[in-house]
This record gives structure tokens, C-alpha cells and sequence, in this order.
């Protein structure tokens, strides 16, 4: 399947083959090859999903991919085309049908929003443009089973196709020729601007008050998620803590009620509440994504990226890094120049992905209380949008610096970026967007999380102290939160802590909030699991309670209360800046094609990281005084 | 957003295939061509290939297309269709110099079969209908009306507002499209009812 940016492909080969890639309104959510298939009777036929095109000569790598696949020879070239024309842009379609004709495939036309083109006041006469392009041409409007059955009955007979008598041509001003004639054979009237798409970007594409517009909106909807989340938060806390008590009343046996009660209910239940919050969070990306509202933000990124140098590609593959960096780096696919593409992948891990989200939550409880407003505004929420906001500024500046740092010039291309009409997402795009998201949550708890909670519980149980250990350095046996304490400092991951704690010394950093870093680097979560661990061991009663007071354990600090604001915005600062995700520096090296970019990604991420936490420390200890 | 990759645009031109003749190809020109008739000289390379001996044994031009066939109809289009859509291009810039006869039955005929079978045909068919060109010389087509065609109220439409219109743009504003009397029985109803539908129109 080959077609226009947006054109409606990935909805189609999902109707066609039942499975789920990632459909979104703006252009580039295609940036990789999808095969499904779809069966009818006892005929299969293998799909494959092509990223969107506007032409068959590359310009940039994901184009690449698809010159090189229908290249004559080539042991992928397919059996047979199906090419996706958007009825509401058709002009841009026909392009791309004039260049594949010249391939010599049998080529089947699917036409898509012709019910958009009928809405917004445009025809086209389909018998007549069958007749003029000389392919079969096929109608399938999204939704409409009848259609998608004629569709599949005709994919299995691809024999029966009629070839063009001659293909369209192939010197541009001719190609021009063909398309006009064909258009006007066909008696096309092209679709007006929808009355409510024009009034709508009157408004949001306008420089100030469009730009107004998206912060506002952001900002909103991080007051959404801590007055709407926080509760169900609450909610699922309670649960879990009430299960963690059953266990420990229950569960005779004292390592396997430790095991169960802090290392599993603890550590990964600790992660697992922020289920709802990963749950609003793709809601609210997916309502934007498809009702259009995302590629207006691209748009008005552009404006402000160009002025610094930057293209526009590369802000949708930053957008696409707040779900998660790695389809980020993914999406630099779509950028021509070698340059731009490399300056996005090493900063697109900056902006604020989905696993982040977890750790801003907790430490913004520690460091704001809920109920601090700035007039009308939630004060949590707006120190989360800050968050957001500094990791696309620093992502964008890094972009920026390394653009001209790296040698080389990229070619001047064009970017042009589809305005679609507005649409109203589907209520089951968004449910399944949403469910999604929750379910590669849950198994990511369930996987990297739960490994390296239980490990991290092991560490911190074992060796068991002796009561005589205790005797010797008199703790009293009977007060249970010292037992707990003296436990925990003797562990193995107090060991461990220890010995790389100096390197976080000067951020305040204790070694179980460096236990947390080291574990945050299978995965970010990882450091909400081990530092709910950790308090559920010192005080099983209220842990969260024990995270605000939770003092250090031994050394020049012992007794000074851990986490002071100072410390916890470093925290933040250290997270937003840090490349902590294993998986990101794969796909960089995989991208790439070698391991210098991802040292260097980890490197300079990691220094910044540090440095900012650090300045941000002093910074509010000397205005908290 | 302005289109940046649309170069300046060429002669407005495609061809089609006509189904029941292989030999033959429609060349679309929605900006129309000097004349309609038969196309006996054009200017540079087409004039070339309609030269007696070459690869183009007839040439005959509606308002706003123009077919051509194939002296050997094994060779097919797809080797010589690219090389007569250029030649087309490029004679269509010098409009001065295509000559063109008068053929107006032939092109008549052809124009009225392409627009009944093809153009209509579908349309028709789905209907359960059936119209054939009888006749078609002199600026008059007449035309046979089987299967539901035959006693359908709506037949008359689409004899005039669909066929006549067609044939009228595509070749001459005073062609008259009439029901042929037919050998079927009822001939003289539809004549009548055909009759009353034509002074409606």
C-alpha cells in the first residue's frame, strides 16, 4: 500500500487486515513497514504498509525505503500496488499514481474521503476517473463494510486489473499536463475549505493568539491531571496499601510476607497507580492527534523552530517523544537532511516521555502540597506543565546547538505539512488509544518493573542484620522503624549506594535515592518502585507519610531530613535532563548505526543532568533561605 | 501551503483506452483541438507518424480529443503511446498547423458508439437497459432502446440530457439523438411517448 502523507492509509490497512497501527491526523505517523494480512475465502493476501509518500523519488530516508523496495529486482518488490488517493487532495494523489504506473505493478486505486469531498462541496465522477487514469479504481470510505468486502474480493484477483494503454507520463510539466486533464475529465471540483476547519484556524494557526491557545490548552491539562488523576490515584493506592496490610497479617512466613508486601505490592503497585494518569495523558494526546488539532501545533512550532534553523519534520518527531523517545527517534526517519535527522535523534530523548510521568508525580507531591494555588491555578499542575515546557526548550536548544555543531550542510528542502480538516475523533480510536497505552503500561510493570523491583527488594533484605549486628550498634530492638532502618543501611544496595553516592553528594542524593537512579536505568518508573520500597520497609504503616520526614540513615548527614526542596527539585531537574532509558539508547544506535551517537547522547544528557540539578539545588536553597 | 514541487504546467493531455478496439487509443486534450474531423498533417513529430506508411494509420479529432490507430495492432501501446502523447504535446503549440478534413459522419459515428457504449453503458446497464447506435450519419443518431430501456418513463432523459448532450459537446451543438424504430413490438408507443418526453425537453 502506497499513498499521500494522511491519506487515510494505516485506517485502511487496519479495516483490511483487523490490526492496529497507530492512526493519527497528521502526516508521518507512518515512519515504519507494517505486513498484515487479510483473508477471503481460502485466498490470503499479504499487506504491507508503506510510510506515507509524495513521491517515489526519495528525498528522505523513510521515501528511501520505499523506492527501494518497488525498485525493479528488488526481492520485496510486491505482487501488486494498492494505491491510497485522498478524494479531498487528489491533485497530490495523482502525482504520486502518475509515478507508480511507471513501475509496471499491477496498481489498484482505493479512493478515500470521498464522503469529506462530498461534505465539503466537491465531486468527482468516479466512472470517469477510472477510465482516465486506466486502473481500477475502487471506493472505500472509512467505516463501510460493503466497500471493504468488494475491496478485499478484488485484492485477491490482482490479474484482473486493468493496466493504463499508456502510463502516465513522466517529465514534471507533463505530469502536470496528465493530472489536469485527468481532473478535468473526470469533472473534479475540488473540496472548499470546511467553513469550520477556516473559522477554526483563523483562530488557532494565528501567530499570537494560536500560540496562546496551546499553552493555555497544555496548562489545562495538567491541572486535569492532578485534579482529576490524583484522586483515582488515591484511589488505587488505598487498594494496594489495604492489600499489602492483608499480607503481612496473613503471611506467616517473614521473608515471603517482606517479599510480597514491599518488594511486589510495594515496588510495583508503587508504579502501578499512576495507571490513570498514563491513561489521561494518551486520552488527551490522541483526542489532539485526531482531531487534527496536532498538525496546527506542528505548524506553529515550524514558525518558531525555522527561525532558529530548525525544520518542521523534526517537531513531529519530538511530539511523537512525549508518548515515549523511541518511536520519536523513530519518526527522524521522515527528515532529508542527514544533519537535522541526527540533531533530533540526540535531543528528542529531552522531551518529556510518558515514563517520566510517574516520577514527576511523586516528587511533585513531596515538594508542592496539593492544595497550593497560584490564583485560580493548581500549583502542582503548573510545575508539571514547567516541566513539559523545559524538556521541549531544552530539546529544542540542544537541536539547535547541534545543528551547527555538526559539519556538513543538509540540503534546503521544502516541508509541507497537510492542515486536514477537523475532524471528531472516534470514541473507539480513543478508547483503543487509550487502552493501548494502559496495557503496554501494565506490561512493562509487569516485565522490566517487576524484575528489577524484586531485585532491588533482594538487595535491600539481604544480608539479614543479626539481632546481635543490632545489639553492637544499639538500636533497640523493640522500637521497629530503627530495626528497619539499621536493616536497610546494612543492605547490599546500601552497598552499593554507597559506593557511587559520592558522585551524587553534592546534588543531596542519599544512596537510596541513588539505588533509585541506578534501577531507574532499566527503566524510569523503576525509581518510584524502589523509593516506595524503601518506605514501605522503614514505616509499613504509612508510607507516604514516611517519604516527607524520611531522614539519612548514617554518614556526616544522618538525621537531616532527606528529601528537602532543594533535593527534590535537583531530582526533577536530574530526571528531566538525564538519558536514563536503555531502550532509547538502542534504538539511537540502531538509528544511528553506531555506538558514538548514543555515548555522546548519554554523555552530554547526563552531564547536563547533573550540572542543572545541581545549580537548581543551590538555587532554591538560597531562596527558601 | 504552496505546492513547491509542481513545476509549470504542460499540455493538458491523457489517453484512454476504448475497450472494444485495441487498436485504437483516445487522446483526452480538455483544452480542445483546432478542428473536428480527420487529422490528416500535424506539425513536427505527429505529422511524422500520420505520414502514409508510418506507425499511425488513422487519425480523427473530436472537439477535445483526438483517437489515433495503430497500423499493426500486435505491436500495441505501450512502446509507441508515450511517443504520440510527446508528438501530441508538442504539435499542440501550433495549432496553425494541423490540418484537419471534414469527416463529420465518421467522426459522428464513432463519437456517438463511444459515448453509448462506453461513456453510458455502465449507467445504462445498472439500470437493466440496453442502447445501441442503429445509425448515425448526417448530424442524426438514431439509436435502439432494449431490455428495460424499452419501457422506461425515464428513457427519454436519458436520450437527450445524457446521450444528445454528450455527442453535442464532444462534436457539434445540432446533433439530434432519436429511438430508432426498432423491429420490437410497442415501436410505436415509445415513438409517441418519446414524442411528448422531446417537446418536455
Amino acid at each position: 500500500m502506497v499513498g499521500n502523507p494522511n491519506a487515510g492509509k494505516s485506517t485502511l490497512f487496519n479495516a483490511l487486515t483487523g490490526l492496529n497501527v497507530k492512526v493519527g491526523n497528521y502526516p508521518g505517523v507512518t515512519v515504519s513497514r507494517h505486513t498484515g494480512t487479510t483473508s477471503l475465502a481460502d485466498q490470503t493476501v499479504l499487506l504491507e504498509d508503506l510510510p506515507g509518500s509524495y513521491s517515489l523519488d526519495p528525498i528522505s530516508p523513510d521515501e528511501e525505503l520505499i523506492a527501494e523496495i518497488l525498485e525493479s529486482g528488488s526481492p520485496l518488490r510486491p505482487d501488486a500496488l494498492l494505491v491510497v488517493l485522498d478524494a479531498t487532495s487528489l491533485q497530490r494523489s495523482l502525482g504520486l499514481l502518475a509515478q507508480v504506473q511507471q513501475l509496471g505493478i499491477p496498481t489498484l486505486a482505493v479512493l478515500t474521503f470521498s464522503d469529506e469531498l462530498a461534505r465539503r462541496q466537491g465531486s468527482v465522477d468516479l466512472t470517469r476517473l477510472s477510465q482516465a487514469v486506466g486502473n481500477k479504481l475502487m471506493v472505500v470510505t472509512a467505516g463501510n463494510r460493503a466497500q471493504l468486502y468488494d475491496l478485499k474480493l478484488a485484492l485477491t484477483e490482482p490479474e484482473t486489473w486493468p493496466a493504463p494503454p499508456v502510463p502516465a507520463p513522466t517529465e514534471p510539466r507533463h505530469v502536470t499536463g496528465w493530472i489536469t486533464s485527468v481532473l478535468r475529465s473526470a469533472g473534479y471540483q475540488a473540496p472548499a475549505v470546511d467553513d469550520r476547519t477556516r473559522r477554526l484556524d483563523a483562530v488557532l494557526l494565528h501567530p499570537v493568539a494560536g500560540t496562546l491557545i496551546f499553552f493555555v490548552t497544555m496548562a489545562l491539562f495538567f491541572q486535569v491531571i492532578f485534579a482529576v488523576a490524583a484522586p483515582l490515584q488515591g484511589a488505587v493506592e488505598a487498594i494496594f496499601g489495604r492489600l499489602a496490610e492483608l499480607v503481612r497479617a496473613h503471611v506467616g512466613v517473614g521473608w515471603l510476607s517482606g517479599l510480597l508486601a514491599d518488594g511486589l505490592i510495594g515496588g510495583v503497585g508503587g508504579v502501578l497507580v499512576f495507571l490513570p494518569q498514563i491513561a489521561l495523558l494518551f486520552a488527551m494526546i490522541t483526542v489532539l492527534e485526531a482531531t487534527g488539532y496536532m498538525a496546527r501545533v506542528a505548524f506553529l512550532m515550524d514558525r518558531v523552530m525555522g527561525r532558529a534553523g530548525l525544520e518542521g519534520r523534526a517537531f513531529v518527531a519530538m511530539l511523537s517523544s512525549v508518548a515515549c523517545a523511541v518511536p520519536g527517534i523513530m519518526a527522524t526517519r521522515t527528515l532529508p537532511s542527514a544533519r537535522d535527522r541526527l540533531a533530533t535523534m540526540m535531543t528528542a530523548p529531552l522531551m518529556t516521555c510518558s515514563a517520566r510521568l510517574p516520577v514527576y508525580t511523586l516528587l511533585i507531591g513531596l515538594l508542592v502540597p496539593p492544595g497550593a494555588r497560584l490564583g485560580p491555578i493548581g500549583l502542582q499542575g503548573l510545575v508539571m506543565f514547567g516541566l513539559y515546557l523545559l524538556g521541549a526548550v531544552a530539546a529544542m536548544t540542544a537541536a539547535w546547538v547541534f545543528k551547527h555543531v555538526l559539519k556538513g550542510k543538509g540540503p534546503a528542502l521544502p516541508f509541507y505539512m497537510e492542515m486536514p480538516s477537523y475532524r471528531m475523533p472516534g470514541l473507539r480510536e480513543l478508547g483503543r488509544a487509550v487502552w493501548d497505552a494502559c496495557a503496554s503500561f501494565v506490561r512493562r510493570v509487569g516485565g522490566i518493573i517487576l524484575v528489577m523491583s524484586l531485585l532491588i527488594w533482594a538487595l535491600l533484605s539481604l544480608p539479614v542484620a543479626s539481632h546481635d549486628e543490632m545489639a553492637a550498634a544499639g538500636i533497640d530492638l523493640d522500637d521497629q522503624v530503627a530495626v528497619a532502618a539499621f536493616q536497610l543501611d546494612q543492605s547490599a544496595a546500601a552497598a552499593v549506594g554507597k559506593t557511587i553516592q559520592p558522585i551524587f553528594e553534592p546534588l543531596g542524593f542519599d544512596w537510596r535515592i541513588t539505588v533509585g537512579l541506578v534501577g531507574a536505568m532499566g527503566a524510569r518508573e523503576v525509581f518510584v518502585a524502589t523509593i516506595s520500597q524503601v518506605s514501605s520497609a522503614e514505616n509499613p504503616d504509612d508510607p507516604g507519610a514516611t517519604l516527607a520526614e524520611m531522614t539519612w540513615l548514617s554518614g556526616p548527614h544522618a538525621g537531616d531530613r532527606l528529601f528537602t526542596p532543594g533535593v527534590v527539585a535537583a531530582l526533577l531537574i536530574y530526571f528531566a535532563f538525564a538519558l536514563q532509558c536503555t531502550s532509547t539508547i538502542a534504538t539511537l544506535r540502531r538509528e544511528s548505526g553506531s555506538w558514538k551517537w548514543p555515548a555522546i547522547a548519554f554523555g552530554y544528557m547526563t552531564g547536563l543532568a547533573w550540572v542543572s540539578a545541581w545549580l537548581v539545588k543551590l538555587l532554591v536553597e538560597a531562596l527558601l533561605g | 501551503m504552496a505546492d513547491l514541487r509542481t513545476p509549470a504546467a504542460g499540455f493538458a493531455l491523457h489517453a484512454e483506452a476504448v475497450g472494444s478496439d485495441p487498436a485504437a487509443l483516445r487522446w483526452v486534450c480538455p483544452d480542445g483541438l483546432p478542428a473536428v474531423g480527420r487529422l490528416v498533417d500535424a506539425p513536427g513529430r505527429l505529422g511524422e507518424l500520420l505520414a502514409p506508411g508510418g506507425p499511425i494509420v488513422q487519425a480523427l479529432t473530436e472537439r477535445a480529443a483526438l483517437w489515433t490507430w495503430l497500423a499493426d495492432v500486435d505491436a500495441g501501446w505501450s512502446e509507441l503511446g508515450p511517443v504520440v502523447r510527446d508528438a501530441i504535446a508538442a504539435a499542440a503549440e501550433r495549432p496553425d498547423l494541423w490540418q484537419v478534413e471534414p469527416a463529420p459522419d465518421e467522426v459522428l459515428r464513432l463519437v456517438a458508439r463511444d459515448v453509448v457504449e462506453r461513456g453510458l453503458g455502465e449507467y445504462i446497464a445498472s439500470h437493466g437497459g440496453l442502447i445501441t447506435v442503429v445509425r448515425a450519419e448526417g448530424g442524426e443518431v438514431d439509436v435502439a432502446l432494449e431490455g428495460a430501456c424499452a419501457r422506461c418513463p425515464a428513457a427519454g432523459l436519458t436520450l437527450h440530457g445524457r446521450i444528445e448532450a454528450a455527442i453535442r459537446l464532444r462534436v457539434d451543438d445540432r446533433v439530434v439523438v432519436r429511438p430508432s424504430v426498432g423491429r420490437e413490438s410497442g415501436q410505436h408507443d415509445d415513438r409517441r411517448r418519446f414524442g411528448r418526453w422531446s417537446g418536455l425537453l
